[in-house]
């Protein structure tokens, strides 16, 4: 992982910044795009508009042989943003017992990872929302 | 257009080395090795000079291993040599280009190799530099990908472990049988259920292992065919698609594979009830499961029940990876495909030995590769027939 491929992206996600589909409303993210993933109609105008950060999750996974640098067990999850964007996450503040399919989450900045340079990458994970939508 | 491959091409050699770990084998080692036993396998002999154009399949890594690893390796350098990478379809695509360029009538004789090196790094493939944060540093692995998958079959479809388990013991009484298998042990379905979790849902014995391999095959046009062999195989068709979970759907289904297979299905005039013998992408338990799905092998929800009645057993009606699959067969990336290609190549001669399946006509292969950052995958389909 590169410096430059994170900080291209790092408004996107640390503001959870997202780009909508004027055609078919496909939601972009992280990515700026002139094209879209799902309709194909190039090109296409995209919207910029700021994400809500609540999500569920639509999947998951107890990681439990990763590299060095990952605490194990690590529940990560494929979480679909109530605006659309659907991303991989951490999941955090959660006993990985109690991670379920539907669990309703909030994404939360944090420090994601520093870089072999000292970089640190600031971008979200999860944790169970607070009092439900 | 569909019709354009359909009986155009023949396979009448192929070759692979016997999967594991090869430490004392370089790269170059592995590919010279299949090449000369794809050439050996020819019924009435090949002349290397014959071969016009080669393409070479291997995913690692990402610059360097060029078409001229291939030259190096089997001294074939006055002809065109193209390396392919599409993830871990590369194997599949490189075939799939080769019969391509013979069926367009450009060259009559054509080689494949696909090799992956897989243990010469000291951390393995998931150290090297391009995948040390594990994609853009969120935990994401290859075990997770498909446990990922596991967990919504799982969670939509009611399935248990147990169910998916049935994959893994299948295949690896099928690799104790296949002397060119990587782990030639059974499993039984405790032995997958108490081993330690890789990434939950899925344990060790969901896992394929981490192989050495080359695969090797040597492809002509259909009209020349017997100059060769009395006994080609013919590739009847062929679909490659691409897909992002990031575009929607559930993850119960790799729709690149259903749209592959609908290219090769109607490419080969043929459907799924026609198949009588496959070899498919197993890397891990659940993928074999999906994909009798995206094949048409089962209705969706429904391919446990396949496992339940041994209908893709070896002594069932459609057998599913006699080889032992990737599961037990092992899974060098770039060899692959190919060695998919070599297996079914000698089911359909009736040449398979102690996997051998009863009277088969037709075979698919299927490959799938997952790539860019594990958001995007790739599904590869062929159809052969005697």
């Amino acid at each position: 992982m590169t410096s430059p491929l994170s900080w291209r992206i790092a408004k996107e996600n640390a503001q959870l910044v997202a780009y909508r589909c004027q055609s078919c409303g496909w939601v972009s993210f992280p990515e700026k795009k002139s094209v879209c993933k799902r309709c194909g109609k190039a090109p296409v105008e995209f919207e910029e508009f700021q994400m809500k950060p609540y999500g569920k999750i639509i999947s998951f996974v107890i990681q439990h042989r990763l590299p060095e640098g990952f605490q194990t067990p690590l529940p990560m999850a494929v979480v679909e943003f109530e605006d659309g964007a659907r991303v991989y996450g951490e999941i955090i503040e959660c006993r990985p017992e109690d991670v379920r399919v539907g669990l309703e989450v909030e994404a939360d900045l944090c420090v994601m990872y520093e870089e072999e340079s000292g970089l640190r990458v600031y971008s979200y994970k999860f944790k169970p929302r607070k009092g439900g939508p | 257009m569909s019709e354009a491959l359909r009986k155009k091409v023949a396979v009448v050699g192929a070759g692979l080395i016997d999967f594991g770990e090869h430490f004392s084998l370089s790269l170059e080692d592995m590919i010279e090795q299949a090449y000369l036993k794809a050439l050996a396998s020819v019924d009435k002999g090949l002349d290397p000079k014959e071969i016009e154009a080669a393409w070479f399949g291997t995913v690692y890594p990402v610059m360097g291993n060029s078409g001229l690893v291939l030259s190096h390796a089997t001294g074939l350098f006055d002809i065109p040599v193209t390396r392919v990478e599409n993830a871990c379809a590369t194997g599949s695509d490189a075939f799939r280009q080769a019969c391509l360029a013979v069926a367009s009538g450009v060259y009559d004789v054509a080689l494949v190799v696909g090799a992956e090196k897989m243990h010469d790094e000291p951390g393995g493939l998931i150290q090297r530099a391009d995948l040390k944060r594990l994609w853009l540093g969120r935990g994401v692995t290859m075990p997770a990908f498909f446990g990922l998958r596991a967990t919504s079959y799982m969670h939509k479809y009611e399935v248990t472990r147990e169910g998916v388990a049935l994959v893994s013991v299948k295949n690896h009484h099928n690799g104790s049988l296949y002397p060119h298998a990587h782990l030639r042990f059974e499993c039984s379905l405790e032995d997958v259920l108490k081993a330690p979790y890789v990434s939950y849902p899925l344990g060790l014995y969901d896992c394929c292992p981490i192989t050495d391999g080359a695969a090797a095959v040597i492809v002509c046009h259909a009209q020349i065919a017997r100059r060769y062999t009395d006994d080609p195989v013919y590739v009847l068709g062929s679909g490659l698609s691409m897909d992002s979970f990031v575009r929607g759907g559930d993850l119960t289904s790799f729709p690149a594979t259903q749209r592959a297979a609908h290219q090769a299905y109607e490419m080969a005039g043929v459907g799924p009830e026609d198949i009588d013998v496959a070899e498919i992408h197993d890397c891990f338990s659940i993928t074999e499961l999906i994909s009798y799905e995206d094949l048409g092998f089962a209705r969706p929800g429904e391919g446990v029940k396949l496992l339940e009645e041994c209908r893709v057993h070896l002594e069932g009606e459609r057998p599913v990876n006699p080889s032992g699959g990737l599961l037990a067969k092992g899974h060098p990336l770039g060899a692959t495909g190919v060695a998919q290609i070599v297996e079914l190549y000698e089911q359909l001669r009736g040449e398979a030995g102690p996997v051998q399946v009863k009277s088969a006509e037709i075979a698919l292969q299927h490959n799938i590769g997952i790539g860019r950052f594990a958001t995007g995958s790739v599904g590869c389909v062929h159809i052969l027939g005697r």
